[in-house]
């Protein structure tokens, strides 16, 4: 038989009871707090943020009138009452930035980007951040987080833009060949516009990729555009690859839009020279060699009794004004001998005559390069057609 | 308390009287099971309740700040000098008036309550400590809010224990529930938070109020963060340690800013009491001079104003040159000193982590500039430099190490901190022997339990006691006879039985055993039914009292091989603890005794 419960006494019940009372009133009080709380809290943040938004608006227009230490300061208040807004941190970074305070800019972009590290804006920032300090490598990086990263609105041309500028930065470092990438990569993207393709090939020039410059032009061309720039791309992309013939068509056409141009012109006459006096040109006659060849000796040893000293060693042994250089002097003994043969019409005789005489043509002309400045005119072309026969364009 | 009706013989209970016993019992039980069962609920409700206690506080001192300095991060410079000295005087006429138990940083009086008041603290001086503390903070002066939300904690926890009608012992432990999560919901940091408690309130970890400790600091963290949001107080740029040599610099910062804490603690300890010493009517105007030279030192130096967490970031983003820093740190100490020792409401956590940061910035960028590739940016020895001063200056040593990594988020930042806040440590407990919350409680009259002092006082341990045994180490095998003999002039022998088996034996019991014609029996038949408990070295002193019982001395053993190394006596170890702090001679290793 189990034991009966003993009754509870009356003083515990009466404590149980003013127990629930209290923890009920208690509980009452947390529930008040918590409304009263809240109330405040809202009516705090809503200040804060009213705060927080005057400030950040006079930092924008600081920014637009260009007093970015104002900004900062502006956008500092502005943090002081919303911390979190990533928005105002960026501002911030903008105006440090652009006050010159790397480090600091480098901080709150930092942050940002550790937030989020996928963000266009803030790897473009934090690019231009490095580039301004000099951190080539870290600058790249996040370039190409910038053009790989995510844009609110616009994004294909915020990313073009990002790398137009990773391109230009890429140029001033030096890196042509990573910037010839770029702009490979840039044309890849683009729309197939003639003036988006004229943009590429003429960035692909100035880092002296004449090959895929020339592509570009031609496609443009083959579009049916008849455009100057293009014509003048083409023709100096064809002249530097010494494609000369191709370089005088596109630039005679160039010439024709524009007669009085100073751009085309002189190019076009180089190419033509270079045309005239090449005696390896394809379709030349043996009789228009040999007087090909004649004519670039003449020019050559012209070119080198100007290059010489004034009162160049006589024979008799007499005293010259300044020593010629050896290689100068070695050419003019050899010119001399050369010229003689000529005289007596023995030019071209033997086996190798050509070539022997050809290149002490363009001995001359690298060595009259190297002593005594660059070349012009036939000179420029002479040189132009040896570089060529030696195996290298321009 | 005896309740036997008049008449009724003493030891004879009358009619009746043994129900009633039982039931006096049963509802003593039923009052510890109903305290145990609510302490805990409680903790929770008492962790909310600081907690929006905090929030509000929080928030009524940024608006007074919005209000009093103006919007911008460098306040207007005609309010300057002026909002905080006109301020000063509501408050010191509050203070004076309304709410004398206001005053202080509020860490003191929570340990008073606990202490010396049964965990009492009167609701006036929350609610005094609230509005004060909010006024002081939010006009500029040079104080935090973290203290008060601790006192203000405590209160509310103190309040809700006595509609309760909870037992003392209970509501001693309510304070410090109330105190960790308004310190928690405070600072945002409730490790940090529960370890101070524990470490500076309380004193001792113990199990039972570990647990409500936590409950009430999570509490009242939860609370916080879901009305101010779950960031830290700070954003600290990513930290790297990146040369194990650059340790070194950060001792460097540990010894200026061990100095830098020193000087701050001499300077309130020396000047505090000069300024309570002044006659009754100067406390009406204490506050006003000091939030005036507060004031007149922020028209060139605002940084120092409030709390001053902004200045922190500032810093951790390398805003400054490290001689600004230098300066600004020189001048939070002095803006600090004025506004504390002036009694005016108001914490030093704040303050001390600002000077720690500004050392620590101004050091990590000296070092900087002489050892660029050693020292790393500034950011990380701002972060250390708050721990330097917080370990230095409050002598909190763990709080200061596990604060910063909570308010950081960085444990890569916790070898140069330990290194650095040691050496803090060290110099400030080297040239200050008292820290400086006891020092403030020694000020004010009180003689509350020094948490420093209990952590260093020295345990005593039975090795401290041992000594030579006197009297011949018996066998088992011995006769009686024999043993009698060897025992000359000493009362009490002891005997081994082998292994771990001791037993001891009286003199005058061995003579009784002969005289009864026993001398011839085994010490091993005599005492086989009795053991004499052994000790180990190591062990606490308070371990022989516990174990001895009637015997006169306890043999020492070794913990591998209980071999006898000594024997403890009570006079002995009476003898220790009188001289607990007189240098005890060792005693040479004996071996073979046994």
């Amino acid at each position: 038989m189990s034991t009966p419960t003993p009754p509870t006494p009356p003083s515990q019940l009466r404590q149980a009871r003013q127990d629930t009372v209290a923890l009920a009133v208690l509980i009452a009080v947390v529930l008040i707090g918590f409304a009263v709380t809240a109330w405040l809290v809202r009516r705090y943040d809503a200040v804060r943020a009213a705060r927080a938004w005057n400030w950040q608006r006079d930092g924008a227009q600081a920014l637009q009138r260009g007093y970015p230490r104002q900004a900062a300061e502006d956008y500092r208040n502005a943090l002081a009452y919303n911390s979190d807004n990533a928005g105002y941190q960026f501002g911030l970074g903008t105006a440090l930035f652009q006050s010159g305070e790397l480090n600091q800019a480098r901080h709150y972009f930092s942050i940002l980007w550790q937030q989020t590290p996928q963000s266009g804006p803030v790897n473009l920032s934090l690019a231009r951040v490095e580039a301004k300090d000099g951190n080539a490598s870290a600058a790249v990086r996040y370039y190409h987080n910038a053009i790989y990263g995510l844009w609110q609105s616009n994004g294909a041309a915020q990313r073009e833009a990002a790398r137009r500028e990773l391109i230009a930065f890429l140029l001033r470092e030096g890196e042509e060949t990573q910037a010839d990438a770029e702009i490979l990569a840039l044309g890849a993207t683009l729309p197939p516009t003639a003036a988006a393709r004229i943009a590429i090939g003429q960035q692909l020039l100035a880092v002296g990729d004449n090959h895929h410059a020339l592509q570009e032009f031609r496609a443009v061309l083959h579009q049916g555009a008849n455009n100057y720039a293009v014509l003048v791309g083409a023709g100096r992309a064809a002249f530097r690859l010494a494609q000369y013939a191709q370089a005088r068509t596109y630039l005679q056409r160039a010439v024709r839009l524009r007669p009085h141009d100073i751009v085309a012109a002189p190019l076009l006459a180089t190419t033509s020279e270079v045309l005239e006096l090449d005696p390896y040109a394809f379709g030349v006659s043996r009789p228009e060699r040999d007087e090909r060849v004649r004519r670039d000796l003449k020019i050559a040893l012209a070119r080198l009794h100007r290059c010489l000293p004034a009162s160049p060693p006589t024979k008799a042994g007499g005293k010259a004004a300044a020593p010629a250089p050896a290689p100068l002097a070695k050419l003019a003994a050899t010119g001399q001998a050369l010229q003689r043969q000529m005289a007596r019409g023995r030019l071209f005789h033997g086996p190798d005559a050509v070539s022997q005489t050809m290149g002490f043509v363009f001995q001359v002309e690298q060595a009259t390069a190297a002593t005594c400045g660059a070349p012009t005119g036939s000179d420029l072309a002479l040189l132009l057609i040896a570089r060529q026969r030696a195996g290298g364009g321009q | 308390m005896s309740t036997t009706s008049p008449g009724a013989r003493p030891g004879v209970l009358p009619p009746g009287a043994g129900a009633e016993q039982v039931n006096r019992r049963a509802a003593r039980k039923w009052a510890a099971v109903r305290e145990e069962r609510l302490f805990l609920f409680l903790a929770i409700v008492i962790g909310v309740i600081a907690g929006l206690a905090v929030v509000c506080f929080r928030v009524v001192i940024g608006w007074l700040q919005l209000y009093l300095l103006g919007s911008p991060l460098t306040p207007l410079a005609h309010r300057l000098p002026l909002v905080p000295a006109l301020v000063g005087l509501v408050i010191g006429a509050l203070l004076v008036l309304v709410f004398s138990g206001a005053r202080g940083s509020g860490v003191n009086q929570t340990k008073a309550a606990l202490y010396i008041y049964d965990g009492y603290i009167p609701f006036r001086t929350v609610v005094g400590k609230f509005i004060t503390s909010a006024l002081a903070i939010g006009s500029g002066q040079s104080l935090g809010p973290e203290d008060p939300s601790i006192q203000m904690g405590a209160g509310l926890a103190s309040l809700v224990g006595r509609k309760l009608k909870l037992s003392r012992a209970r509501m001693r432990l309510l304070a410090p529930l109330g105190a960790a999560a308004g310190l928690a919901a405070a600072f945002n940091a409730p490790i940090a938070s529960i370890l101070f408690v524990i470490e500076e309130v309380i004193g001792q970890w113990s199990m039972s109020i570990l647990s409500a400790v936590v409950l009430s600091a999570v509490a009242g963290t939860v609370v916080e963060r879901w009305f101010l949001g779950a960031h830290s107080l700070f954003t600290v740029p990513p930290f790297e340690l990146r040369n194990p040599v650059e340790l070194a610099a950060y001792a460097g910062l540990g010894v200026v800013g061990g100095f830098a804490s020193l000087a701050f603690v001499k300077a309130v300890i020396w000047l505090r009491p000069k300024l309570k010493a002044m006659p009754r009517w100067t406390q009406y105007f204490q506050p006003a001079i000091g939030g005036l030279l507060v004031g007149i030192i922020a028209i060139w130096y605002p940084q120092v104003l409030g709390a001053g967490y902004i200045i922190i970031n500032q810093a951790l983003h390398a805003q400054f040159l490290w001689t600004t820093l230098a300066i600004l740190a020189v001048m939070k100490i002095l803006a600090t000193l004025f506004s504390f020792t002036s009694g005016t409401p108001g914490g030093m956590f704040a303050p001390t982590l600002v000077i720690g940061a500004l050392v620590g910035g101004a050091v990590g960028g000296f070092e900087h500039l002489l050892f660029p590739h050693i020292a790393a940016g500034v950011s990380a020895y701002v972060m250390v430099g708050m721990g330097v001063a917080f370990a230095g200056i409050l002598r909190a040593p763990m709080t200061s190490v596990f604060m910063i990594i909570e308010i950081s988020g960085s444990y890569t930042v916790v070898l140069p901190l330990l290194i650095a806040n040691s050496i803090a440590f060290f110099i400030s407990r080297s040239f200050q022997h008292t820290p400086i919350f006891d020092a403030l409680t020694h000020q004010d009259g009180l003689d509350l339990p020094s948490m420093e002092e209990r952590r260093e006082e020295e345990v005593l341990h039975v090795e401290d006691a041992m000594q030579p045994p006197t009297s011949p180490v018996l066998q088992w095998s011995d006769t009686v006879a024999s043993a009698l003999t060897a025992a000359g002039d000493n009362a009490f022998v002891l005997v081994h039985g082998g292994g771990a088996r001791w037993a001891g034996i009286p003199t005058t019991r061995l003579a009784a055993l002969v005289k009864d014609g026993m001398g011839q029996h085994r010490l091993g038949e005599v005492l086989a039914a009795s053991r004499l408990p052994t000790l180990h070295p190591d062990e606490p002193l308070e371990m022989f009292l516990r174990e001895a019982g009637d015997a006169p001395l306890l043999p020492v053993v070794h913990r591998a091989d209980d071999r006898l190394l000594g024997v403890a006596t009570l006079s002995g170890v009476l003898a220790t603890y009188r001289h607990a702090d007189t240098p005890v001679p060792e005693m040479q290793p004996q071996k073979g005794l046994a």
